[in-house]
């Protein structure tokens, strides 16, 4: 049981990989697109806690290179707790 | 599960999500505002400037306390720091209400941010109802369950979302909060009627009511796919499932939520006051 949220988890972080089996659309197709939104979901928030977290960084490398730079981070170092600390 | 729900005590009104940029303007004009709603992980520290805003505005009006990093879908026991950090700001704050999700976030690779999917079996219904005793233990009183949007269905699921609603609450005594942009957005996303979901929800175990907006995209297979952003103000497809609600399960507190891209004041206050109305117009006609 246990192997799904790791399975789900993996393929939220990790973008190369397929949608975790038995996730599927209203009609019983896979759920591609569907399951991308809890991808940008997951990222696109940690990137913005980085920003609250870091907004001198943030100011002197630019949103862009910020963005892209968290993006990487965040998928290899979720925070530890939900209080978001990094 | 009776001394646990008489701490419940949010007035039927409207509230508001606090965010701390509307402060002065809340201040200056209080009588507006029947309550407020806080999320639970940002006044976990141990001090600094959102504690003591938390401490002013709970001397001004009704909490209500909303987690969104318990991950009481998780396959994974609860973190029991984390629930001690709850039960810490419970104690002290002693909210009007206390809710949190049906979802997970937390895995041992991290904290995920999301409110992720569950999928609706009887194994992970009594995970929950675990889960959800543990949470009421752990801090004295009941809690509200919230149903989530959803984007995907699960093959293996074998139970409808109210089914595996109405267990949980049966079995746990939880309450239920009921999030009608939700439905909606669910309701599009897996294609059923949300009137039917209201009708065949329990609205006795219902403790408050959640109205926010969204966003409208596709599918790659260019089907609508609604996405819960808290982004914008709650549309009007939205607005008349709550009059539904109210019609059917009677007046409830109702929190507006706006969380992304928020706007000033005046815009939250309004959609509020809209609220208001529509609880006010309710009661009219429920007295008549």
């Amino acid at each position: 049981m246990s192997a799904f949220q790791d399975t789900f988890t993996n393929a939220l972080l990790d973008p190369a990989q397929p949608t975790p089996d038995g996730l599927i659309d209203p009609n019983g197709r896979v759920a591609g697109k569907r399951f991308d939104v809890y991808r940008n979901n997951v990222v696109h928030s940690l990137i913005d806690a980085m920003g609250d977290a870091f907004p001198a960084l943030k100011k002197i490398v630019g949103e862009d290179f910020f963005d892209a730079m968290a993006g990487v981070y965040v998928r290899a170092h979720p925070p530890k707790t939900p209080m978001m600390m990094f | 599960m009776s001394h646990y729900s008489s701490h419940n005590t949010l007035p039927q009104k409207a509230g508001v999500g606090y965010k701390a940029q509307h402060l002065n303007d809340i201040l200056k004009d209080p009588n507006g505002i029947g309550w407020i709603e806080i999320h639970a992980e940002n006044y976990m520290g141990d001090g600094g400037r959102p504690i003591a805003q938390l401490k002013h505005l709970r001397e001004m009006f009704p909490i209500s306390c909303h987690g969104v990093g318990l991950s009481i879908g998780s396959e994974s026991p609860l973190d029991t720091d984390h629930l001690a950090r709850l039960k810490k700001l419970v104690d002290w704050l002693e909210p009007a209400m206390f809710s949190e999700h049906l979802a997970w976030s937390t895995h041992d690779t991290g904290f995920l941010n999301d409110l992720l999917p569950v999928p609706y079996t009887q194994n992970v219904a009594d995970r929950v109802v675990t889960h959800i005793q543990q949470v009421q233990e752990t801090v004295g009183r009941q809690m509200l369950l919230e149903n989530p949007s959803t984007y995907v269905a699960f093959a293996q699921s074998d139970m409808s979302e109210i089914d595996f609603l109405t267990d949980v609450a049966t079995r746990s005594g939880c309450g239920l909060l009921l999030d009608i942009n939700n439905v909606f957005v669910s309701a599009t996303n897996q294609k059923y009627s949300p009137k039917e979901y209201i009708d065949a929800y329990p609205t006795k175990h219902v403790g408050e009511i959640h109205l926010s907006g969204h966003e409208e995209d596709s599918d790659e297979h260019g089907e609508t796919l609604l996405i819960d952003s808290h982004s914008r103000a709650v549309v009007d497809p939205v607005w008349e499932l709550y009059e539904y609600t109210l019609a059917k399960a009677g007046a409830r507190p109702t929190l507006i939520e706006w969380d992304n891209d928020i706007p000033e004041w005046n815009v939250l206050a309004n959609e509020a006051t809209l609220a208001d109305a529509l609880l006010a117009r309710h009661n009219q006609i429920a007295a008549q």
